[in-house]
């Protein structure tokens, strides 16, 4: 073996490898071109041709499947963005709602600056299509008693406490059959009794009973609260007249009434825990 | 028997020289595209290393000369250092396989190895040259160019085996044991 490393021929062809080395770098370096190297591109040139295309195809092929894993990324990225502005709009949402209660909850304040207000949160509602009693998240550590009037955020009579817990209490609306509130119209001036039937609760309606037979109350008109019955304050929104209609006997009339507030919507209440009261 | 042993020669050969300058464009041309850590395999020297155990001495030193200036002219810019170092490989090979090693596959790993250390750190001086640390030039350069022709080596060997197989006449040096 080690008489071909001494051979003629490996001598020379080392040689001629050194002298190639020597001069292609020298050639390289001054940045000329030699005419070894501009040969082999020549020839070579279809070939490399051939062989780039190929190496196109695969640059092709591997930027498709890098860029379906960057589109991956880019989805699940995209995806935890709108999880988290749905968060934000989410948040966004309650306190707007919270902001709007508020202003609705100082407006009210204005309006009767001799009542004592505490909001409160409905927790439970009664199952069923319609609302006659919920549940609400303050009880009697935070002053909550019963027969306590209950006001909507829009300022319309909700119901009044018919139980109060520790830190819980139990609301009936105005269209519970338990429920009996002294009203008058405002329009006309007419005193009445108004009450829940439960042939209405389905609608969410309640009655006014025993209005004279020459009643001048119409479709539209504003029920209030008089104050009689000591639960409820005088003057506070009731409800607006559906329809009046004639009692059985003919003599009397009464009138169905859509409570003011939206008592399958309702969240948020508010309690008037002091008021002065007319005996 | 005469003729048919030249025919058979020239084939070989001419098949030789067509697969180092197939691995000389792969080289230059699709493993741009297939970087393994942003490195790209000698494929051309293991091609040569192969060839070495099977191929005729002079034609693989030849071989291995050319295919130097081949790479230098299309692949490389600046120093080039490939005809001598592939000159080098095929001797390192040719010696391990006739003196250290009885095992043809052994001799290629181990002379490629040697080749592609060599091949390393003349990559390193380059690259530290240019002001990069020892660090970063082993491990992002020196170390995967490594691993990735060592593959590469052990995947071009059953090919060359292969093509020993079916055009092999006559045994290496035998030319000097006439």
């Amino acid at each position: 073996m080690m008489r071909f490393f001494k051979s003629r021929f490996f001598i020379v062809t080392l040689c001629i490898a050194m002298v190639l080395t020597v001069i292609l770098s020298a050639l390289a370096a001054s940045g000329h071109a030699s005419v070894i190297t501009n040969g082999v591109n020549v020839m070579l040139a279809p070939f490399s041709e051939g062989f780039g295309s190929v190496g196109l195809a695969i640059k092709g092929y591997k930027q498709y499947f890098d860029s379906v894993d960057a589109l991956r990324a880019e989805n699940e990225a995209l995806k935890n963005e709108v999880n988290d502005l749905k968060g934000l709009i989410y948040d966004a949402e309650a306190m707007k709602k919270e902001n709007e209660f508020y202003k609705n909850f100082l407006g009210i304040k204005e309006e009767h600056s001799d009542y004592i207000f505490l909001d409160a949160t409905v927790i439970n509602r009664e199952a069923g299509n319609y609302v006659s009693v919920f549940s609400l998240n303050k009880g009697t550590r935070d002053g909550i008693e019963k027969n306590m009037p209950i006001i909507s955020e829009g300022g319309g009579i909700v119901g009044y406490i018919s139980e109060a817990g520790v830190n819980w209490a139990k609301a009936s609306t105005v269209i519970d059959t338990s429920s009996s509130v002294g009203v008058y119209v405002e329009r006309t001036g007419e005193a009445g009794v108004l009450s829940g039937e439960f042939s209405l609760k389905k609608e969410g309606l309640c009655r006014i009973n025993y209005l004279s037979g020459d009643s001048d109350v119409t479709v539209g008109d504003r029920v209030m609260t008089s104050g009689l019955g000591s639960i409820y304050p005088e003057g506070i929104l009731v409800g607006t007249v559906e329809r009046v209609e004639f009692d059985d006997n003919l003599r009397t009339k009464y009138a169905i009434v859509r409570p003011f507030a939206d008592l399958t919507e309702t969240e948020r209440v508010m309690i008037i825990t002091g008021f002065e009261k007319i005996d | 028997m005469y003729g048919k042993n030249t025919a058979r020669t020239v084939i070989r050969t001419v098949l030789s020289c067509l697969g180092v300058l197939t691995c000389a464009l792969l080289q230059v041309s699709v493993f741009p595209y297939l970087r393994f850590f942003g490195c790209i395999p000698d494929i051309t020297a293991a091609c040569l290393i192969c060839l070495a155990l099977f191929e005729n001495e002079k034609t693989v030193c030849v071989l291995s000369v050319c295919a130097g200036v081949v790479l230098h002219s299309i692949g490389t810019r600046g120093v080039s250092y490939y005809p001598l170092l592939y000159l080098a490989a095929v001797c390192v090979c040719m010696v391990l396989s006739n003196v250290f090693f009885k095992n043809r596959f052994l001799s290629v790993m181990t002379a490629a190895l040697i080749t592609f250390v060599a091949e390393g750190v003349l990559t390193s001086i380059f690259l530290m040259s240019d002001g990069a640390s020892y660090a970063d030039t082993f491990t992002g350069a020196v170390l995967p160019q490594l691993v990735y022709s060592l593959v590469c080596t052990a995947a071009v060997y059953p090919i060359c085996r292969l093509h020993d197989s079916v055009f092999g006449i006559r045994r290496k040096a035998d030319y000097y044991e006439e």
